[in-house]
This record gives structure tokens, C-alpha cells and sequence, in this order.
């Protein structure tokens, strides 16, 4: 079995005007700027040590439906963590581009 | 990437962030309020109740303003959830004093979202919290005068303090 998520590094980019990508390393998102707006939303809130502690506690992952509904992710809270960063990252006014 | 963005939105996301609890807060000061009108409704408090039925509009006013502020303006707005509030009071005075305390946690919390904005430069922000900035003052003054009011009218019957409340 290959285990593999700790080698992929996300990242969001935008090439075209309200087209963000987010490359998963297994999957490329689309998202629209209000979808990206829903996407960071719903990571921030995964990711508080509250959420982290529900998260450990119980099956120990994830599953998000993001994009309007369009495409379900699975995190653990690694993922979640390297997650948070890239969308923190991203808002920030000299975003670093991981 | 901070062009992109700003080519969506002119807000600051965190303030976007922080409009968006700030909506939940006027929600639930609606709630409560919706509450002690009940409570003076139930007791034939006429006044008190009107008084405090037509404050529950004015917070729901309140967060559609920012609702829609944060919508016009490029960002996503939340729908608010309440939990629970209070619905017993021990007296006419308590409905009052409490109704007090919400809208000086409301006035703090609207404070601290116009200093953030201005430390961020969102100006827009800014000076669309200017009008909340006077109206949470007014309502604040409302409240205590009737406070006041109470005080003033001492051990009088309930029925004759509630018909000098304001219905507004
Ligand atoms: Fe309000
Ligand atoms: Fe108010």
C-alpha cells in the first residue's frame, strides 16, 4: 500500500479571473471566488483545537463537501492543518505561495 | 494572488469574518428581545411588550444591513443560529437591565470591529460602521432613560410604570 499524503503539498492558485485551483496532488478544485470564500470558511472551522480534539476523538478524519456540493474531500488533521495554512496564507496581503 | 483577490473584494476577509459573528449577535439581541416582549406580553405589560416587539424588528434590521453589506460588497454573509436565550425575568426592571447589558456588549463588539478595520485600511468597512457606532449610542441612551424611568416611579404599581415606557 503507498501512503502518501504527508509527500502532497497543496496549493491555490489563479490563473483566470474568478477561477481558483486548489491542486490536492490526487484531484484539481474549481472554485469560484464565493465558493473559495465557503471553502476557507468551512477549513477554518475544522480547524480549531476544539474541532482537532472532536476530530482525534472520533474517526479520526473528515469528509467535506466543498465547491457547492460538488466534490467531497477527506482530511485527516494534517491535511487539515497544512490546509489551514494555504487558505490563511492566501488572505494574508503578501500571501506566500506554498 | 492579492490582486486576484482584491479584484473580487474590496473588504478585508477578517472583517468580513468579524461582520459575519457581529450579524449573529444582532440575531440573537432580536431573540432576546422577541423573548422579553413575550414575557411583558404574558404579564399585560402592553408597552413593555410593544416596546420590546419593535426592538426585535430593529435587530433583525440591523443584521440585514450587514447581511447585505457583505453580500453587495463581495463577500459571502451567513445565515445566523441562535441557541437558546432567556425567556424568565424576575421582574420588569431585570427585562430592562438586561436589555441594557445586550446593548452594551453589542456597542463594545461594533467598537472593536471599527478599530480592526481601520488598522486594516478597510475603509469601507469603516465608514459603514460609522452609522452603527450613533445608533448603538441611541440605543443604549433609550434604555437607560427608562431605567430611569423605573427608578423614578419606585414602589408604583407595574400596570402605571408600564404605561410610561416608550412604545416608541
Ligand atoms: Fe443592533
Ligand atoms: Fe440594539
Amino acid at each position: 500500500m503507498n501512503l502518501c499524503t504527508n509527500k502532497i503539498i497543496y496549493s491555490i492558485t489563479c490563473e483566470k479571473r474568478n477561477l481558483y485551483q486548489l491542486n490536492l496532488g490526487y484531484k484539481v478544485i474549481d472554485f469560484t471566488f464565493c465558493q473559495l470564500l465557503s471553502f476557507r470558511k468551512k477549513i477554518l472551522l475544522n480547524s480549531t483545537p476544539e474541532a482537532f480534539e472532536a476530530i482525534l476523538e472520533g474517526d479520526n478524519y473528515i469528509l467535506l463537501l466543498v465547491a457547492d456540493n460538488k466534490h467531497l474531500i477527506y482530511l485527516d488533521v494534517p491535511q487539515l492543518i497544512q490546509l489551514q495554512n494555504v487558505v490563511l496564507s492566501l488572505f494574508k496581503k503578501e500571501p506566500v505561495l506554498i | 494572488m492579492e490582486i486576484a483577490l482584491r479584484r473580487q473584494m474590496i473588504l478585508n476577509v477578517e472583517i468580513v469574518d468579524m461582520l459575519n459573528e457581529q450579524i449573529i449577535m444582532e440575531q440573537k439581541a432580536s431573540s432576546k428581545y422577541l423573548a422579553m416582549a413575550s414575557w411583558c406580553d404574558q404579564r399585560e405589560l402592553r408597552n413593555s411588550a410593544t416596546f420590546f416587539y419593535a426592538q426585535a424588528e430593529e435587530e433583525r434590521s440591523h443584521f440585514m444591513k450587514i447581511f447585505k453589506f457583505i453580500n453587495d460588497n463581495g463577500g459571502s454573509a451567513i445565515s445566523p443560529i441562535v441557541n437558546e436565550v432567556p425567556h424568565e425575568y424576575e421582574s420588569l426592571r431585570a427585562v430592562f437591565e438586561a436589555s441594557l447589558d445586550g446593548e452594551i456588549a453589542v456597542t463594545k463588539s461594533i467598537h472593536s470591529i471599527f478599530k480592526r478595520a481601520r488598522q486594516v485600511d478597510d475603509f469601507t468597512s469603516e465608514i459603514f460602521l460609522q452609522w452603527f457606532v450613533t445608533e448603538q449610542a441611541e440605543e443604549e441612551e433609550k434604555v437607560r432613560d427608562i431605567l430611569d424611568l423605573i427608578d423614578l416611579m419606585g414602589d408604583m404599581p407595574l400596570r402605571m410604570i408600564d404605561e410610561r415606557i416608550p412604545t416608541e
